[in-house]
């Protein structure tokens, strides 16, 4: 397959947990197949198996393993494999799992919170993104003992083990508008006002201008469109343009997580080909 | 009973927040300030906050049947 154009990655915000950018020179297909990639076809490390020894808090076990399982943890892709691409046949061995221990005994008279950090792991690269996050309550001369086991999955098979939390893109949107036709509405201005996302600056009290950055906030509504009794707006987007969003809990880093949607990407294409090519097509 | 690890509908992680949340609230800041300080954007996300019933507490109180 040959593009007519390298695809262009412009980044246009980066912190810890968030991530946007604009795609240039792509058809919409591509550009789903990217985010559907994300969000269930990335492995990563979430608890899968618990073996509960003790528990006295007021969660019944199953609940406790469930919440037990939700806690992302950081991922390590490089020294661990899928279970069902491993020597063991999933069975679990030290190249597919990591165990996570937690022990506690209440000896204070107040109830205590447990906490993600509480969670003592064999393997330090894997452990939880946060350490505040609660488990559950426990009453004193209580106790809590429980054995987990992580291993990499993927999104598809629960979302415990999606990398991302949310992943969105949309058209990059393009207004052309035309301030000669303000003349007739002077003094006031409908579209400044219902535009909610505060996209036309009114502060002069007679002509609106556009805010230069209006692409990064537009959520294409055309309530500025639809209100302007002179039709001076018209909102429009490119076609080939996206803005595209992902959020992390933190799981993978944002590098990984892209190198690794186009390996797979890349590696769904090939096998398609190869599949293609073994059918042999009746006339 | 306890604050769900992850939102519902977007699977963002919200548990971490729900302690400071209610600090700011102590403090007497509006629930939108801890919001906008603890980076909880969709409503979907503050939903599950603002909503939520801490009832662990009131259950631990009993004892429990082993």
């Amino acid at each position: 397959m040959e593009l007519e154009k390298p695809m262009e990655i412009e980044i246009l915000e980066q912190d810890e947990y968030n991530l946007r950018f604009i795609l240039k020179d792509v058809s919409i297909e591509m550009v789903n197949s990217i985010r559907r990639i994300m969000m269930s076809w990335i492995p990563c490390m979430a608890i899968d198996e618990v073996i509960i020894l003790k528990n006295d808090s007021p969660l019944y076990d199953e609940i406790l393993a469930h919440r037990i399982g939700m806690i992302p943890l950081k991922t390590d892709l490089d020294s661990y494999k899928l279970p069902e691409d491993c020597e063991c046949g999933g069975f679990g061995c030290p190249n597919c799992q990591c165990s996570l221990t937690c022990e506690i005994m209440n000896d204070t008279k107040n109830t205590m919170v447990i906490y993600s950090g509480d969670l003592k792991t064999n393997d330090p690269n894997i452990v939880p993104v946060n350490p505040n996050i609660p488990i559950v309550k426990i009453d004193s001369n209580s106790s809590l003992i429980f054995e987990a086991y992580a291993t990499l999955g993927r999104g598809r098979t629960h979302i415990k083990w999606q990398p991302v939390s949310n992943a969105f893109f949309r058209y990059l949107p393009q207004i052309e508008f035309d301030d000669s036709k303000c003349k007739n509405c002077p003094d006031k201005c409908i579209v400044s006002r219902m535009c909610p996302e505060n996209l036309y600056d009114f502060s002069n009290g007679k002509k609106p201008e556009l805010v230069e950055d209006y692409w990064k906030k537009c959520t294409l509504c055309r309530s500025c469109e639809e209100n302007c009794p002179e039709d001076a707006v018209k909102v429009d987007w490119n076609e080939k343009s996206y803005i595209f969003s992902i959020e992390s809990d933190g799981v993978l880093p944002f590098d990984m997580l892209i190198e690794k949607t186009f390996e797979i990407f890349l590696g769904k294409i090939d096998e398609f080909q190869s599949d293609l090519e073994q059918i042999e097509v009746e006339e | 009973m306890i604050i769900p690890i992850k939102c519902f509908s977007c699977g963002k992680l919200i548990a971490h927040v729900y302690k400071p949340y209610l600090e700011y609230l102590k403090k007497g800041e509006s629930s939108e300030k801890a919001f906008e300080e603890l980076g909880i954007k969709r409503f979907c996300c503050r939903r599950m906050i603002v909503s939520h019933v801490d009832l662990i507490d009131d259950l631990l109180k009993f004892p429990r049947l082993q």
